[in-house]
């Protein structure tokens, strides 16, 4: 076989080789779709948020307290210029408040039109998960706030629960 | 077109309240109306040869019933000046709790209200003020809370006093 001929079946195989390689990789990426989350500690737990619903993180300064509103909206905040109210989450879910710490942060997050900071104990981490790493275990649902799990996945060897920001919202805003 | 609103601040138990200074005839000495009586007891008394009606702000805007663990928090960086100074106890105009007189419409009844220290009279730029937030709006117990003025970036609850 002439040396010419050889180099060029050479060069084929390698150029089929990278196709075959990159048609691999986008079929991964289509089956390992991703999302963003926003990990935030809570009563000793970690959760998340989608991270498309958050709009900025805060620390905590000044809550203003704004009289007859339920208990879990202790009040509002002022971010650059604009009011946010502050959503309790532990008193949503049930739980008592705790006093904050230089930990505690403010998440603002928005989901069609309803806008509001959420008090966590810490913001964790900010990640890309691939989505079907969420599932949603029979054991959740056992907990009181079932019904604003999304699903859970494992964060740093713990779990990690998701949850439904839009639900929350949602029934917050249905009249009691 | 208003482009601004004179409103005069004051403070009950720690946090600043506004109302529009146009619903207010008169700041009246507590003593002058309701000498015998503990300060915060809703009460009719005579005044000025007509019936007055005193309620409480504090009771009205159900603080007395607050309990927050914020106030435990002391390592906020950024509380506003403005905020330090006027949720002073003492006051820039005079330093004793007040009887609030507003205006009145007609003949009838005058109304009262106790507050504790009165602050600052202010005009603010109709652009600072902000209406209460989404999720707040849905869920006020209080109607007379109507908005939010933030003056110097602290944030001064609004109060209607007509619907008091």
């Amino acid at each position: 076989m002439p040396q010419d001929q050889q180099m060029n079946e050479g060069i084929e195989e390698i150029l089929e080789a990278v196709a075959r390689r990159e048609d691999r990789e986008r079929a991964s990426e289509i089956e390992e779709k991703t999302v963003q989350l926003v990990v935030f500690a809570f009563d000793d737990r970690f959760y998340a948020f989608y991270g498309e619903l958050i709009q900025e993180i805060v620390t905590v300064t000044e809550i203003a307290y704004v009289p007859g509103m339920p208990d879990y909206l202790p009040g509002i905040i002022n971010v650059r210029g604009e009011i946010e109210s502050v959503l309790d989450l532990r008193r949503v879910f049930g739980l008592p408040s705790v006093p904050l710490t230089t930990q505690s942060r403010i998440v603002i997050g928005e989901v069609d039109a309803v806008r509001s900071g959420i008090l966590v104990d810490s913001v964790e981490d900010v990640l890309e998960v691939p989505e079907e790493s969420i599932q949603l275990a029979p054991s959740v649902l056992e907990v009181e706030f079932a019904e604003y799990i999304i699903g859970e996945a494992t964060y740093k060897g713990h779990n990690l629960t998701l949850l439904d920001l839009k639900k929350i919202f949602r029934n917050l805003l249905k009249t009691e | 077109m208003r482009h601004n609103i004179s409103v005069l601040l004051f403070s009950v138990r720690n946090t600043l309240f506004g109302v529009d200074a146009g619903q207010v005839e008169e700041l009246l000495n507590i003593e002058d109306v309701v000498s015998s009586r503990p300060f915060g007891e809703e009460c009719r008394v005579r005044y000025n040869a007509r019936d007055l009606q005193i309620l409480d702000f504090s009771s009205r805007l159900q603080l007395h019933e607050r309990s927050d663990p914020w106030r435990n928090f002391h390592a906020a960086p950024e509380k506003s000046a403005f905020c330090a100074r006027n949720t002073a106890a003492i006051s820039m105009l005079e330093p004793s709790p007040k009887v609030l007189l507003t205006k009145q419409k007609g003949e009838g009844m005058l109304r009262g209200i106790y507050i504790e220290y009165p602050k600052q009279l202010l005009s603010i730029s109709v652009g600072c003020i902000h209406r209460l937030p989404v999720l707040m709006r849905e869920k006020k117990l209080i109607e007379a809370i109507w908005g939010i003025a933030l003056v110097e970036g602290c944030p001064i609850v609004l109060v209607d006093l007509e619907r008091l």
